[in-house]
């Protein structure tokens, strides 16, 4: 949904919103920024795509709007290129903010039955779920996996060019790696439902 | 001399010539990668999404394993999986807890003294530069590259004891230590919009067709880039992005390792040439001297 949609109408702020977001790992600078808008001019996706916009991403938890932005779920768009984080005067993170924020919505919408809608979410959600089954991730299947839920036949018509020249020159792995040590790998999987599940403890 | 190695999913699937030319450049150096048994996913930027504690899990359980503490180094050839083990030992030696809480979950004791580091990092700063030079059989004179490192192979440098994250110089040595003509690159840290190529496709292509415009405007022959995931999101981004005449691009997108294995001597195929999607053909003519 676009920011401007997800904000229409009365804002009812969250004031618990700033303290949740700087509570939790990657959050904790949150409170420094000054609004100098340093991250969003070095943002390559706002260059293109300016509606996230880093800066008013971050005057949005400052007040309160927690409903309008997980609404947008705008930070999905973030590409994790740490661009913003390295140039931050007041080393604000904003990546790892998203992360904060990634966290929260995915916590909140497993706890309702739900998820983000995002496709950055549903291929982080893949992707996991390979890494959960062989303790790697299988390109090929992450792939398989995304295009099933998706359910966007445009997409994989499109992949076709380069999936197709990738695999003639033998770059597509037709059975997935396995670790020997899975029981490390489900143990970790398995302490991370747990926790989230209790809704407690040290994020 | 034998380097711990992690190959990371990447390396291991869809982009083995980076391999391939990294072990036939390190074999000139009497160095061999010995790959870490048992290595698991770093869980790159997904399980950052998903959950902090995941993040730190999954990179932490692989320094637990017996010959990571052995080697007390492991060398990395993709930036993403460097930089997430590199944040993931960072935050664990800023937080005990966190690490005890590590410890606790994959019942070994997590390692952080280990050094992560990336092959560039290794060979441009730990490496005598004079190494590489003295390597050289054909050394690259006709060859124009660009420089491209791409976002967290130095970012975050809290993080990373990579390059100056904004004025990184490590592959602009080692390609003008091969003779090659390094060209001035504006876009060298800019992203290539991998992490979105499986999901907003239109932003990915955007991103690396400026990369892929900036390049071609400069006259370059190739270019060099030092992870797997910006390699397969250029030639992507170079088979579906146009330029302004409404042409596609046809710049080959080579691992660094591949130029310095020519320039050492090796064959195209044993640098896996072919394996490349957009044609190398032209570029290993210039290297052997056939005008092109």
């Amino acid at each position: 949904m676009a920011v401007a949609e997800a904000v229409k109408g009365t804002v009812t702020p969250d004031a618990r919103f700033f303290n949740e977001v700087a509570s939790r790992a990657g959050g904790e600078n949150l409170g420094r920024c000054y609004a100098c808008g340093t991250c969003t001019v070095s943002c390559p996706i706002f260059e293109i795509k300016p509606e996230y916009n880093p800066r008013r991403i971050i005057r949005m938890i400052v007040l309160g709007m927690k409903k309008e932005l997980m609404r947008s779920e705008i930070f999905w768009s973030c590409v994790n290129c740490y661009t913003c984080f390295e140039r931050c005067p007041q080393d604000v993170r904003f990546t790892t903010v998203v992360h904060a924020l990634k966290n929260i919505a995915v916590r909140e919408g497993r706890a309702r039955g739900t998820a983000p809608r995002s496709p950055a979410y549903v291929m982080a959600d893949c992707f996991m779920e390979s890494v959960r089954l062989h303790g790697r991730m299988w390109e090929s299947e992450l792939m398989v996996r995304l295009w099933l839920k998706l359910r966007d036949p445009a997409r994989v018509l499109s992949f076709v060019k380069l999936g197709l020249r990738m695999f003639l020159k033998g770059r597509v792995e037709m059975v997935p790696s396995r670790v020997k040590g899975m029981e490390d790998i489900t143990r970790i999987f398995r302490a991370v439902a747990a926790r989230a599940a209790a809704g407690g403890g040290k994020p | 001399m034998k380097l711990a190695y992690y190959p990371g999913c990447s390396v291991h699937g869809s982009s083995r010539e980076y391999e391939m030319s990294a072990r036939k450049v390190l074999s000139r150096f009497g160095m061999e990668l010995e790959e870490i048994e048992d290595w698991n996913c770093c869980g790159a930027v997904e399980a950052a999404g998903v959950d902090h504690e995941l993040s730190v899990a999954l990179p932490a359980r692989n320094l637990t394993l017996p010959k990571v503490t052995e080697a007390g180094r492991i060398i990395m050839l993709c930036s993403a999986c460097q930089a997430v083990h590199n944040k993931a030992r960072s935050e664990m030696l800023a937080d005990p807890s966190l690490k005890g809480r590590m410890d606790g979950l994959i019942g070994r004791k997590v390692n952080t003294d280990v050094e992560i580091r990336h092959l560039i990092h290794y060979l441009a700063s730990d490496m005598d530069r004079n190494e590489i030079r003295k390597q050289v059989k054909k050394p690259l004179t006709h060859v124009k590259v660009v420089p491209y490192y791409g976002c967290v192979v130095n970012r975050p440098s809290r993080f990373i004891n990579g390059d100056d994250p904004d004025n990184p110089t490590s592959l602009e040595n080692i390609l003008s230590d091969i003779g090659a003509q390094v060209l001035s690159f504006s876009h060298r840290n800019r992203c290539c919009g991998g992490t979105a190529m499986l999901t907003e496709e239109d932003v990915a292509i955007t991103l690396g067709g400026k990369i892929l415009a900036e390049a071609r405007e400069a006259g370059a022959h190739c270019i060099a880039t030092v992870c797997p995931l910006c390699q397969v999101a250029l030639e992507n981004a170079s088979l579906k992005a146009r330029d302004a005449s409404g042409s596609s691009y046809d710049l080959p997108i080579v691992y660094f390792t591949q130029l310095m294995g020519l320039a050492f001597g090796f064959g195209p195929g044993e640098l896996g040439l072919g394996r490349n999607v957009v044609s190398t053909r032209v570029l290993v003519e210039k290297v052997a001297g056939v005008p092109a």
